[in-house]
């Protein structure tokens, strides 16, 4: 899908976009959900149902060739940075054709043409590559930015502390995007942090912190906004604290110990998507059928992506030793 | 309003869950549902856990049996939803034949550990020192030892009386006919063991043809060993009596120093080009007197195949260790039949089950 | 043609130097190169000579500044990171192993990492357990890594230019003992490479094939030197990178002395050489083994302190003579 930047309630399209983005997310995790319910899928997968605002606010501001290091939880981050659906379902069904050609799956998804330099495993490990590709930007004067998506718990890993170090003393164009959806698996931002706003954290830094609502994806495209033209500006990083909540457990597994289901009920009444569809009704942006129409196509386009996607060829092992380095002359 | 029909099924919830067992259902049919009520009770040797209501809607049927084991996939409940609900059913599942097999935590026999008998005499003999013994058609029983451990070492197989003139020096004639009268010696000295086991030779006609001499070769020895591999009882090392695992098959060969008997294994398993090739290569190794080391054991029958010749036929003789022993002469002049012949083991395959290997092997030619 | 000997730390800074005339895509960056010349003067001059942008010093931040050169080498920059005791590479083993070996593989091959990691390893400076370590076998055991040793500055030069060319991570590990002197052959000026993955036969002799990386290949010549005496002939291979791993000279070689010896600092319990060993039990070569397989190595100890005792911990010179005349005497 063509990306769009600009703000999400400026035009009806930015607000269609916007709309149909997060609906995309929402649908294709959902498929995902019921492929791996049904035994389709392999290994695990973790669901970002409920925080689709905050990828989709983050990507309106930013432009196809400013880039991104995304998470475990990093489906959305790839469909708002532009990829192709059916090739995402195809990696995750392990298909020749997926993005990674079954290498990758869904911890490791990434289209790398459209800036992502790919979701990751290790929780925290993309923060210091992003300070990498920002540094890479500025050396070569190249123009653009660098987003690190990462969750709560990645903020108390060594790998944040010293990747936003770098990025402060360099004065570096990126953004630090924590999603903060209040659970690190299962420990708590209260258990695991002694600090009321997670933005805090940037001030050891000497970096400015904001906490922002991430499930409103108007505030999320403005707080993104005043960061790029900071970095552009060349006055280095900041740091946005989106508040946000995973709906799902934290993979298949999650029994949901650690929570209520009333603490549950309530995050769903904050829903990131009803929520922009009062807005943008309220706007006269959108009336009550193109909401319906938009949730149609973006259901469409994951049936048709998931129906494609099945008739890939399975990945061939033959080729996975052709695979580990990259030929030196190529 | 409830107009889309979705089947709740017995989720996946973890990597390694096939099926789960259906502990109860907490709706009744016409019962209205929230997104997020809960619907069933799941459990696994896991974890036990609430399946909720992905939508809004109405229970239209229960499919599910309480306390029944359901496998991942099958449907537990029908729903009427407000809205569409994600679902994709392929019925073929697209990985379980890549998941790895779970072993249920059973109660496991451990066997006793059987006692192995340590070989009467241990040969212990350098790699090197075995090779060159294996290729002089020396004993390695007949060494003195002179190495640690006592073990044999190169020099103690050089020094023995054939093999001093080998390797760095040049080979005269000479040599070459040292190590011919070796290996005549190994041979005949080999069928002297097995001339007092009781065995029958049966012969039968075939017509087959074939174009080239490696041709030919690579057919009989992939389709005898097929054969012996459904054959297993007649797929024995006579030295101890145990079944092997694999298919040797010894394929008489001309080589430098005499006849070499260099041993394929599996060559049934091997794509018939590629048998041809490695037989043919195996040709050329033995013709220049150097049977790859790892050829020269494993067998338990043997390919006496002179149909490239214009001898009718060849009584095949059992080779120690092995149960049966088969030779294929030239193709009659007129009427173009080869005779083979198929010697066996009688103390391991009586006559009758012997004609049937025979007629086994004409008809698959 | 050019006599000039150098030193492993200044063929290493002339490498260096001409990759990033060469490339301006290249840069480097470890803590105290810039002014300060670098902890054991690798970078020296280069600072004054490239600026603070592409002689870049970092605070101390092992994990931060190798996730900073993955992410700049994934966006089209080539850094040289240099950590000063390869012992550090511990603080920034999520980068270099999760990371940087396979982010080719797990993004299906869209991405690459052109990064070199140099680190100084080894013993002999009396720096003790923790500033000592001879790590190869770490990064070895890592799909996706190339790992280069430079056995003397004429290797060092050639391979580093290798490895800066190279579209894939390279862990780069130098003994500190081989900084400050001069090499046994000199050292060409201007670029030239040596391609990664291929073993260097420095001798050829009769009785014993000798496999040793780093430091233990110098060692290893003066030893068979030393055994030249007794007519007593060793054939000398550096397998220069042991990822990739070329082992056909080796196999070549056991046809004709049909013993062989594997050399290293590292400490023998999982240690690389091991790896010479099994191909050499598992592939053509058995049949010709007229010994069996010696092997020279660390001891299975941290690395001491007390120059007598860290002596003690690594193979020596006189331990190389013994060993290979004992191999040589006992199996003929």
């Amino acid at each position: 899908m063509e990306l769009l930047t600009g703000h999400p309630l400026e035009s009806s399209v930015n607000a269609r976009y916007a709309l149909l983005t997060m609906s995309r997310i929402r649908k294709l995790e959902e498929a995902v959900e019921d492929l791996f319910g049904r035994g389709m899928m392999h290994g695990t997968m973790h669901l970002s149902i409920g925080q689709e605002a905050s990828p989709t606010g983050v990507c309106m501001a930013l432009d196809i060739t400013d880039q991104i290091t995304s998470t475990h939880r990093g489906h959305g981050h790839c469909v708002a940075k532009g990829a192709d659906l059916m090739r995402m379902v195809a990696e995750l069904l392990g298909k020749e054709n997926g993005y990674c050609g079954g290498r990758g799956g869904s911890m490791h998804i990434a289209d790398v043409e459209t800036g992502n330099l790919g979701a990751n495993g290790i929780v925290g490990g993309g923060i210091p590559i992003a300070i990498g590709a920002a540094l890479a930007s500025k050396m070569m004067k190249k123009g653009t930015i660098a987003v690190s998506f990462f969750g709560d718990g990645a903020m108390n890993e060594g790998a944040f502390h010293e990747a936003a170090n770098l990025a402060a003393i360099w004065k570096l164009p990126v953004i630090l995007v924590c999603e903060n959806n209040k659970y690190g698996m299962s420990s708590s931002t209260e258990l695991a942090f002694a600090i009321d706003h997670l933005s805090e954290r940037g001030l050891g830094y000497g970096i400015p912190g904001y906490t922002v609502d991430g499930n409103d994806v108007a505030a999320v495209y403005e707080a993104t906004e005043a960061a790029v033209k900071r970095a552009k500006a060349g006055e280095g990083p900041t740091l946005l604290e989106f508040v946000t909540y995973r709906w799902k457990g934290h993979s298949r597994s999650d029994k949901n110990l650690y929570r209520t289901k009333e603490e549950i009920d309530e995050w769903k009444k904050k829903d990131p998507i009803l929520f922009f569809e009062h807005v943008v009704r309220d706007k006269g942006l959108l009336t009550e059928d193109e909401i319906a129409e938009v949730h149609a196509q973006a259901t469409s386009q994951v049936i048709a992506a998931v129906n494609e996607a099945m008739k890939g060829k399975p990945a061939d092992p033959a080729t996975l030793l052709d695979a580990v380095f990259k030929k030196v002359d190529s | 309003m409830s107009k889309f029909e979705y089947a709740v099924i017995m989720p996946k919830m973890s990597m390694t869950m096939e099926e789960g067992e259906l502990l109860g259902i907490r709706v009744n049919v016409g019962d209205a549902v929230k997104s997020g009520d809960i619907l069933f009770d799941v459990a696994t040797d896991k974890i036990d856990m609430e399946v909720e209501s992905p939508a809004d809607g109405v229970v239209k049927e229960i499919v599910g049996q309480v306390g029944s084991t359901m496998l991942v996939g099958a449907p537990v409940l029908i729903l009427l939803t407000d809205t569409q609900v994600m679902s994709f059913d392929f019925n073929t599942p697209a990985i379980p034949e890549v998941a790895e097999a779970v072993t249920p935590p059973v109660a496991v026999v451990v066997p006793e550990p059987e006692v192995i008998p340590v070989a009467e005499k241990t040969v212990m003999a350098m790699p090197k020192a075995r090779v060159v013994a294996e290729s002089l058609g020396i004993n390695l029983q007949s060494i003195d030892p002179t190495g640690p451990f006592g073990t044999i070492t190169f020099e103690d197989v050089s020094r023995e009386d054939v093999g001093k003139l080998v390797e760095s020096t040049p080979q005269t004639a000479s040599v070459v006919e040292m190590r011919k009268a070796a290996n005549r010696k190994k041979v005949a000295e080999a069928l002297e063991l097995t001339r007092g086991i009781p065995q029958i030779t049966l012969s039968r006609f075939s017509s087959h043809t074939t174009a080239s001499l490696e041709q030919g070769s690579a057919h009989l020895v992939s389709t005898w060993a097929r054969i012996i591999r459904n054959n297993a009882h007649v797929n024995i090392s006579t030295h101890d009596e145990s079944t092997h695992s694999f298919i040797g098959v010894g394929l008489i060969m001309e080589s430098k120093y005499g006849l070499a008997i260099p041993v394929f294994k599996d060559p049934d398993l091997s794509p018939g080009l590629n048998l041809q090739e490695w037989i043919q290569n195996t040709r050329v190794q033995a013709s220049d007197g150097k049977v790859p080391v790892q050829m020269l054991s494993g067998a338990t029958t043997s390919i006496f195949d002179i149909s490239h010749t214009k001898i009718a036929s060849a009584i095949p003789m059992l080779l120690p260790t092995h149960t049966t022993a088969l030779s294929v002469g030239a193709p009659h002049a007129s009427f173009g039949e080869s005779e083979i012949n198929l010697t066996v083991d009688l103390r391991y395959c009586d006559a009758l089950e012997a004609a049937s290997l025979l007629d086994q092997l004409i008809d698959a030619l | 043609m050019t006599d000039r000997m150098l030193t492993m730390s200044e063929a290493l800074r002339e490498a260096m130097s001409i990759a990033m005339e060469e490339r301006p895509e290249v840069f480097i960056l470890g803590e105290d190169i810039g002014i300060y010349g670098g902890a054991f003067g690798v970078t020296g001059d280069l600072y004054h000579r490239f600026g603070s942008e592409r002689i870049r010093d970092t605070p101390i931040s092992e994990l931060g500044i190798v996730g900073a050169a993955v992410g700049a080498a994934l966006s089209g920059m080539r850094p040289i990171v240099e950590i000063q005791f390869s012992d550090f590479t511990a603080q920034a083993m999520d980068q270099i192993v999760n990371q940087a070996a396979k982010i080719h593989f797990m993004v299906g091959g869209g991405l690459h990492v052109p990064l070199v990691l140099r680190a100084a390893g080894g013993s002999g400076t009396g720096a003790a357990a923790q500033h000592s370590q001879s790590l190869e076998g770490w990064f070895a055991n890592v799909p996706g890594l190339k790992v280069v040793i430079p056995s003397s500055p004429y290797e060092a030069k050639g391979l580093l230019l290798s490895s800066i060319d190279d579209p894939n991570p390279v862990i780069f590990l130098e003994h500190k003992l081989l900084y400050k002197i001069p090499g046994r052959e000199p050292v060409p000026e201007g670029a030239y490479r040596i391609p990664l993955g291929v073993s260097r036969v420095l001798r050829e002799g009769k009785d014993l094939t000798v496999v040793a990386t780093g430091i233990m290949v110098s060692r290893a010549m003066s030893a068979a030197e030393e055994l030249d005496k007794d007519g007593v002939t060793l054939t000398i291979i550096d397998p220069r990178t042991i990822s990739p791993l070329d082992m056909d000279p080796v196999y070549a070689s056991l046809e004709k002395t049909g013993r062989l010896m594997v050399v290293q600092e590292a400490p023998e319990h999982g240690g690389f050489l091991n790896e010479v060993i099994a191909r050499v039990a598992t592939g053509p070569s058995l049949g010709h083994l007229i010994a069996p397989v010696s092997r020279l190595a660390g001891m299975n100890i941290p690395i001491p302190y007390a120059p007598q005792l860290e002596k003690a911990a690594v193979p020596q010179i006189p331990d190389i003579v013994k060993a290979a005349r004992e191999v040589v005497a006992n199996w003929r």
